[in-house]
């Protein structure tokens, strides 16, 4: 067996238990609050939401091995370097081996000096016996990675053994995603998908999810993360070096020029959150600066070489496919069962539009943040929503004004939870 | 630091949840290997009320969601010509003389 199909069935495997009490609480209800049928509710957390654990043991080639694992995200060794060893290494397309061949999975929430997200929604999701499961994933990886993972092998994996243990029910009958933040982005994924297992999928429901990028992501594959690189950047370049590694995050940064031309007049049209011109620009110039087609100036160019910090232009071009595939056109169908919540925390704060100098020097950063606008403290909300959505399903943009809706807390505040009651049918409060 | 009510959870700014990180991080320069490294590292923990840590945690993983550990102002981006525009660094702009460039050191 492989690396990845080991990797794979030690992912499954140590969701066992999570399923386990997913039955438990299946067998214990006898449906929703408010009757009707029993649907079951996947809640995709946010980026970084998802704890990882890492093999103490490296993988060996042969039978598919079972590992005892530690935490490696998120606690406090994680800010003592410990995050350099989420590195990720290419070794073919689409094929990735961690560090050390220590094979790193998922496995539940993080838990940080105690306190673990979504407590609120998943405890609401209880009290009104919601069949409810929290998917963690791996999200270093792609969100078609994540996305696969789910539909071709946790999905059949899930429902075989929720047949098994609730007297043949099928979880899969009649279910919907839920998805924060760059969870929401694996739903797009997802809920696009024609997979005969998907037949009983009924909502599609984001949350704090951004569609055309934000001017976050940028900043990183040069400054690393603040508060992971250690008192005087001591950590810094390997926390770059991580970073780059993973193919998820390229998929994070403002959407190609092109699209934002093709759709600029919705954009600009949207009447909470307007945008009126491409937000990412030269620094001196002015001129746009697509963060996916990055041009260069003689011996300038727009990011760091790979030889210095990692930052991987084959990675880029596969994180702008799945930026292009997520923001593709819906159909009415589509439309129709596809709901994107966002946030106006009404602080105008959330930072917007950047500026961009040619590199080298790749010290200090080159990107300047230029903006702020309305949003969830991290998503600008011109964001937050596929172009498309509201005009082909009105009511299906919801925006929550509230100066609590900050971006990682949004899924807990009673006025989205009650949004989502909503949209799933379950009464409220 | 603000606390908002006896009933509220307590709340931290940014920049307060990174002194925190920050002085961590100077007391164990090394991620801790041993189990006594460990346990020394539990105990400076355990130093602190588990109100604070709850919100030194929830102001960490809020900025980590992929924001700069930073109370942003809208009164910083009044001005939008380029000699206005904000740079990221906070208190790291007054080290960054002293910033190692990429690939000098930390090279996994």
């Amino acid at each position: 067996m492989s690396y990845e199909s080991n990797r794979v069935s030690e992912q499954l495997r140590v969701l066992r238990p999570e399923i386990s009490n997913f039955i438990v609480r299946y067998n214990a209800s006898a449906g929703p609050e408010g009757g009707g049928p029993r649907q079951t509710v996947f809640l995709f957390p946010g980026g970084m939401a998802s704890r990882l654990v890492r093999a103490k043991k490296p993988y060996q080639p042969g039978p598919d091995q079972v590992f005892d694992y530690d935490d490696v995200w998120l606690t406090p060794t994680t800010f003592l370097g410990g995050a350099r060893d989420l590195k990720m290494r290419r070794v073919a397309p689409g094929d990735y081996r961690d560090k050390r061949k220590r094979i790193i999975v998922s496995d539940g929430l993080v838990n940080l000096f105690g306190v673990t997200p979504y407590v609120s929604f998943t405890a609401w999701c209880a009290l009104k016996k919601l069949d409810y499961f929290v998917f963690p994933w791996d999200w270093r990886r792609s969100v078609h990675d994540v996305g696969a993972l789910f539909i071709e092998k946790f999905l059949p994996y899930f429902r075989n053994l929720v047949m098994q243990g609730c007297n043949n029910a099928d979880p899969l009958a009649r279910f919907s995603l839920i998805g924060h933040s760059a969870g929401g982005m694996v739903v797009n994924w997802a809920f696009r998908s024609s997979d005969p297992i998907m037949a009983g999928l009924d909502k599609a429901i984001t949350v704090a999810t951004p569609f055309y990028g934000y001017g976050g992501q940028v900043h990183r594959w040069f400054e690393g993360e603040e508060i992971l690189n250690g008192p005087f950047d001591i950590y810094r370049p390997g926390i770059i070096r991580a970073i780059s590694s993973f193919p998820g995050c390229y998929a994070w940064m403002f959407l190609p020029e092109d699209l934002f031309r093709a759709n600029k007049v919705a954009f600009a049209a949207d009447p909470n959150f307007p945008l009126a011109a491409y937000p990412s620009v030269d620094f001196a110039g002015g001129g746009v600066v697509d963060p996916y087609n990055p041009q260069t100036n003689g011996a300038l160019g727009r990011y760091p070489a790979f030889s210095a910090s990692g930052f991987d232009v084959i990675e880029l071009a596969a994180g702008e496919v799945v930026a292009r595939f997520l923001s593709w056109p819906l159909s009415a169908a589509q439309a129709n069962r596809f709901w994107n919540i966002r946030a106006d925390t009404q602080a105008g704060n959330t930072l917007d539009t950047t500026r961009w100098k040619w590199v080298p020097p790749t010290w200090p950063c080159p990107i300047i943040d230029a903006s702020v606008t309305a949003g969830d403290s991290v998503q600008p909300g011109w964001t937050a929503r596929h172009i498309d959505l509201e005009g082909l399903a009105p009511g299906h943009v919801i925006t929550i004004p509230n100066p609590s809706a900050e971006h990682a807390t949004l899924i807990n505040v009673a006025q989205t939870i009650a949004r989502i009651a909503g949209i799933l049918g379950i009464p409220f409060p | 630091m603000v606390k908002t009510s006896g009933k509220d959870a307590l709340k931290i700014t940014s920049e307060a949840a990174l002194a925190f990180i920050r002085e961590m991080q100077k007391r164990f320069p090394k991620p801790p290997q041993t189990e006594a490294e460990k346990a020394r590292l539990r105990a400076y923990l355990a130093k602190f009320p588990d109100p604070y840590l709850k919100a030194v945690g929830t102001r960490v993983q809020s900025d980590l969601m992929l924001r700069p550990p930073r109370t942003i102002e809208p009164k910083d981006f009044e001005k939008t010509d380029a000699a206005a525009v904000k740079p990221r660094a906070s208190r790291r702009s007054r080290g960054a003389s002293r910033a190692p460039k990429l690939g000098d050191r930390g090279r996994r």
